[in-house]
């Protein structure tokens, strides 16, 4: 039973990190996906990048990061989050393009007549145009940096191995260590916590978005 | 002086892959005064959109200024709003804080903004809707919207493009009278309206002044001033007679444009979307009685129930074609044009794909090379590329996809929309 209740502490530990980064890549990202989305001809350039880096293995680069942690004596806590969202962020560029490039020319047409500029169009007309476009995105980036867990929090590079407390990292010693009642317990624990957090947030979060900011 | 708005030279043109340039406005020139509703009649295609978006500091003119109040617009300039044909309302706002908009980026205090968005609504009819949003309401009370949303920032400039032109005819006439009425009793907070429309009976009920656009590049060839009192009846004979003028103005000149512009049409002709079935339907009216083969075209109009858009595109097609003339303000049929209407479907066939041949270029040449080929199949960005060095990318599209409706009527070629190629083959 402990066994049980401390796979979901540390799967509550990996939500948590799962939730910050995708924030993190919320803020980073959304505002350049809109930028670039009202750009067509730099959309033409950005939109198969992104693409382009979503289908990227982005464990490729982690060693670079095991280096980096060890040389410097970082918190592999904190600095081997941003592995999770390595490979999934993009999901949220390429979704905010491609929503801001679908907004009509005569709603920016009207925005520009009525002279809505800075926070206010962004907070009436930009961020509201993309929203169920953001939504779409955010989902697929969060489920994927779960999956992305289970390399992202344990990682290793040559003799050099590293430890992130999280269910990820559970998972990838239980499976290290041929223990098949904590992968299973694990895999479990981690299929429960993305079903319950898609039905209490990202489903109601995304009819919301259909409902009330779809444009057709 | 008391010119609200003057427009001197303006030409706008817009570059072309292979560096050529599609010249959409020229030489216009245009006073707005103060208490005037000026409209711009032409029809789709003949830059009143691009004009007006121009006024509205949406877009830059490529030469010539345009002045407002004394100062040169160069960006969207406070005192000029717009309403859209497509109401350009944000979905995820309510009617009052879609009318509110305007207010806010004038950083009025929330009561400010909150009393004149009231009263805004109020004045347009639009009382107990505050807190619907756009998609609950029909077209016209969306409109509603676009008009308070305008009006609340008190606009000295009122832009309207193409307003009604979404709406069915009897929202349409009932939004007409009430801006009208508001209008003449001067409870509207503006000084003048610009309408941009295709619709000259709406010009003639609604403007005191219509501007008449040519199409390629548009260009202002006419002014007409309209003298009758405000409410206007449609029935009254000077309208009819203000329309039927402005009818044979309009038709005259395409026709002239037409014969002066070269005798035949050439690969840069853009070819509007005429299906091969409403040209064989004109023809059969103009043929019938009581026209026998010459027909009036307002009157032609009337009865089809058509407006000049609709009708000028299939009578231009058929006088590429060689089906018909136009003079003044009417279509005649040519002695084909006659053998055409008394043909059965299958010599009709016959002679439409002889006449594509002979006198659209684009559809002989798209045959022949289907012809030099092996495989007898091209695809559909073979002939838009090649399209695209006498024309806009939009106007390439509509171009190929005419042509393919009449080649199809003429079995001329096929085209596969799927796979995007045109063949030889018959599909049946």
């Amino acid at each position: 039973m402990s066994e049980v209740l401390n796979a979901f502490a540390l799967g509550f530990l990996t939500m948590i990190r799962v939730f910050v980064l995708i924030a993190l890549a919320s803020v980073i990202w959304t505002p350049i996906g809109i930028y670039v989305g009202l750009r067509p001809k730099l959309a033409a350039i950005v939109q198969p990048l992104a693409q382009f880096l979503a289908a990227f293995p982005a464990n490729l680069l982690f060693p670079l990061v095991v280096i980096g942690v060890v040389t410097f004596h970082l918190n592999p806590d904190i600095w081997l989050s941003p592995l999770m969202v390595l490979g999934t962020q993009w999901y949220i560029l390429f979704n905010v393009i491609a929503g801001a490039s679908g907004l009509p020319r005569d709603m920016r047409d009207a925005g520009d007549n009525f002279g809505v500029r800075g926070w206010l169009w962004w907070r009436r007309i930009a961020l509201p145009a993309v929203f169920p476009f953001y939504v779409t995105g955010a989902i697929t980036a969060s489920g994927g940096s779960w999956n992305a867990a289970i390399v992202a929090e344990f990682v290793n590079w040559g003799h050099q191995t590293l430890h992130a407390h999280g269910l990820g990292d559970y998972i990838q010693r239980a499976s290290v260590a041929g223990d098949f009642h904590r992968i299973v317990l694990g895999t479990a624990v981690m299929a429960i916590l993305v079903s319950i957090i898609n039905r209490i947030f990202w489903r109601p979060l995304y009819w919301y978005a259909e409902r009330k900011f779809r444009m057709t | 002086m008391d010119a609200l708005l003057a427009l001197k030279d303006i030409r706008r043109a817009f570059p072309r892959p292979g560096g050529s340039e599609l010249l959409v406005l020229d030489d216009v020139n245009l006073t707005v005064k103060q208490g005037e509703i000026v409209g711009l009649l032409g029809r789709s295609g003949s830059g009143k959109s691009t004009l007006l978006r121009i006024i509205a500091g949406l877009s830059a003119p490529t030469s010539g200024s345009a002045v407002y109040l004394g100062q040169e617009i160069d960006g969207p300039a406070k005192g000029i709003a717009m309403v859209f044909q497509s109401f350009a309302l944000f979905p995820w706002l309510t009617v009052l804080e879609n009318v509110q908009l305007g207010l806010e980026a004038l950083k009025l205090s929330p009561e400010e903004i909150r009393k004149r968005a009231l009263e805004a609504i109020d004045l347009i009819g639009l009382d107990g809707y505050e807190s619907a949003y756009p998609r609950e309401l029909s077209g016209g009370m969306r409109q509603r919207v676009g008009f308070a949303r305008a009006l609340v920032v008190h606009p000295n400039i009122l832009l309207m493009d193409e307003p009604f032109s979404a709406l069915d005819v009897l929202t349409a006439e009932n939004l007409r009278t009430d801006l009208i009425e508001l209008w003449s009793e001067g409870d509207l907070p503006i000084k003048g309206i610009i309408l941009v429309t295709h619709n000259i009976e709406e010009a003639v009920l609604m403007c005191d002044r219509v501007c008449l656009f040519s199409t390629n590049p548009g260009k202002i060839v006419s002014e007409i001033p309209i003298p009758l009192r405000q409410p206007r009846d449609r029935n009254d004979p000077a309208f009819s007679a203000l329309v039927e003028r402005i009818y044979v103005e309009m038709t005259a000149r395409r026709a002239e444009r037409l014969t002066q512009k070269s005798e035949r049409a050439t690969m840069g002709t853009i070819l509007h979307r005429v299906s091969a079935n409403s040209i064989a339907g004109l023809i059969e009216n103009v043929a019938a009685a009581p026209y026998n083969g010459k027909a009036d075209l307002p009157e032609l109009a009337s009865e089809l129930t058509m407006e000049v858009d609709e009708l000028f595109p299939i009578a231009e097609a058929m006088q590429m074609l060689r089906l018909a003339d136009i003079e003044g303000g009417d279509i005649k049929l040519t002695e084909t044009g006659k053998r055409f209407a008394a043909e059965e479907t299958d010599e009709r066939k016959r002679i439409f794909a002889r006449l594509l041949i002979r006198y659209v270029p684009l559809a002989a040449h798209m045959r022949r090379v289907l012809d030099e080929r092996e495989s007898h199949t091209a695809s559909w960005n073979r002939f838009l590329d090649e399209l695209e060095d006498h024309m806009t990318e939009d106007a390439a599209d509509e171009t190929l996809t005419t042509v393919i409706g009449w080649a199809r009527y003429a079995e001329l070629f096929s085209y596969d929309d799927d796979a995007a190629m045109f063949s030889l083959e018959n599909p049946a």
